[in-house]
């Protein structure tokens, strides 16, 4: 038995053993702790299984976010876990579909010839000196298929509209005011935060990275200046430089839409030598509507409106 | 060789999460739980430096660097909903 | 196995040495304030030794410099949260439930 085989077999143990210990959960907060837990573990899974851009955004956003998110919800609503009132059939012919799924999976996992890479690895390789970036993932997402990235921001931004719309959002949590400890905690991590957000956003261009990843880490430093209190933290008031922020990476990106549109006559076909400014241009608003729709999601609703503030 | 002894250190430390998740699981205060995903937080760091040294990726250190730099407002915001919660049931049962 | 790479053994069998004391503490110890002692430990000491034993294999010195930061954000962490979850946990949540 090789090391590899030995981790592989404790890692798939503790994911399986975490997986169960979640549904078979008693009480609402050792389930949805131990789920933030689960979003570290497959963090770890995408690392061991050679996915080290999908690791870090499964890191930032899965485990840490997520994990913001769930916390913020839970801490504000105490409750047990209601009674399983469904009838036994239901649920029956809900596992029996789930293990249907997954056997149907796992045979079309197990009887692909990995040998013959059927994917598009190649064709990317081929292309990749004429997108800007040296890193495959980046210039999927950004160049070669910068279409889907686009809707993907205007998705974001509709799901901050609907979440809006749910009504205005509930108290802030905050940390003990005029505790020292607060500063000392934001002191040197509010800056690195930010500097660790602009090292990820420059290193996607050749290694893992990119801008979901820096949005995500960016957003932390926000979460921690909103709960610490501080008077000036954004997403406390509805304002317009908030929302135009949240809306920076759709209009930037509709912007070199329309550009490309309009003097290559081929929507979002960068011009080779153009490529990579571009690229980080968009991915520089990229990071600031991620990380500022991450903050306003926390929220969970509308900040009020500047003029409510006495 | 170092890539093979980092394998086993890191399916060692594996099953030191592994009873982080347990107290997560079993401590009965939330604030239990929470000490259980600190601790997890700090060993899925190690794990992804070992990781790093094991399959012999050194870029797997920057989410190593992305582990430990979000544990502190994961950990900030659930002090800050602690807080909120204790004062909402204090005020709904004064 | 070249010197480097002893050294890189031993740091990283010290670290796990002491995540397994981390980790035993956090189940053993009766109390949330006691086992956030021992969770301390295992972040500073368990982490600082093996994030020591990566940076002795690091290619060049800013790979080795950035596993020093990770360690150094982890003491801050650990050090600043521990306090606040022990303050918190103290004025308020003893108490049994959830």
């Amino acid at each position: 038995m090789t090391p590899l085989v030995l981790l592989d077999l404790v890692l798939g143990a503790v994911v399986l053993g975490l997986v169960a210990a979640t549904l078979w959960s008693g009480s609402r907060a050792r389930m949805t702790m131990l789920f933030i837990g689960f979003g570290g573990v497959v963090a770890l899974v995408w690392m061991r299984l050679g996915a080290p851009d999908v690791a870090l955004a499964e890191a930032a956003v899965g485990a840490a976010l997520t994990g913001a998110l769930i916390l913020r919800a839970q801490g504000s609503v105490p409750a047990p876990l209601p009674e399983r009132s469904r009838p036994w059939i239901i649920r029956g012919l809900v596992a029996g579909l789930s293990v249907a799924v997954f056997g149907a999976l796992a045979w079309a996992l197990i009887s692909l010839d990995w040998k013959a890479r059927p994917g598009l690895e190649r064709v990317v390789e081929a292309r990749l000196p004429e997108s800007g970036v040296t890193n495959p993932v980046t210039a999927v997402l950004l160049n070669f298929r910068a279409y889907d990235t686009l809707l993907e921001m205007a998705v974001l931004l509709i799901a901050t509209a609907a979440v809006w719309c749910l009504g205005r959002s509930s108290e802030t949590p905050q940390l003990p005011p005029d505790d020292p400890l607060n500063l000392a905690l934001l002191r040197p991590l509010v800056p690195l935060l930010c500097i660790v957000a602009g090292y990820l956003l420059w290193l996607g261009a050749f290694a893992p990275g990119g801008a979901f990843q820096a949005g995500a880490v960016l957003s932390g430093a926000l979460l921690l200046l909103l709960v610490a209190g501080l008077p000036r933290a954004p997403g406390q008031m509805d304002t317009l430089r908030l929302r135009a922020t949240i809306a920076a990476a759709l209009l930037v990106f509709l912007g070199v839409a329309a550009a490309t549109a309009m003097s290559e006559a081929t929507l979002l076909q960068y011009p080779p030598h153009r490529a990579k400014d571009l690229i980080l241009v968009i991915e520089a608003a990229l990071t600031l509507s991620v990380a500022y729709t991450f903050l306003v999601l926390f929220q969970g609703g509308r900040p009020p409106p500047r003029e409510v503030r006495a | 060789m170092m890539s093979m002894v980092a394998t086993i250190f890191a399916a060692f430390l594996m099953l030191v999460t592994a009873v982080a998740l347990m107290r997560v699981a079993c401590g009965p205060t939330t604030a239990d739980r929470m000490l259980g995903l600190q601790l997890l937080g700090t060993s899925l760091t190690a794990l992804a430096l070992l990781l790093g040294v094991a399959l012999d990726r050194p870029r797997l250190w920057d989410i190593a660097l992305v582990f430990a730099v979000l544990a502190s407002p994961t950990a900030a915001v659930f002090i800050a909903s602690m807080r909120l919660r204790t004062r909402s049931t204090e005020s709904d049962s004064a | 196995m070249n010197w480097a790479e002893i050294l890189a053994t031993s740091l990283f069998a010290a670290g796990c040495f002491f995540f397994v004391g981390g980790a035993a503490g956090l189940l053993r110890f009766p109390d949330v304030l006691t086992r956030l002692h021992a969770l301390t430990k295992a972040d500073n000491l368990g982490l600082g030794l093996i994030a020591l034993g990566a940076a002795t294999l690091a290619d060049n010195a800013w790979g080795g410099l950035k596993v020093l930061l990770i360690w150094l954000v982890v003491m801050l962490t650990s050090a600043t949260c521990g306090y606040l979850l022990a303050d918190q946990a103290h004025t308020s949540d003893l108490e049994k439930p959830k």
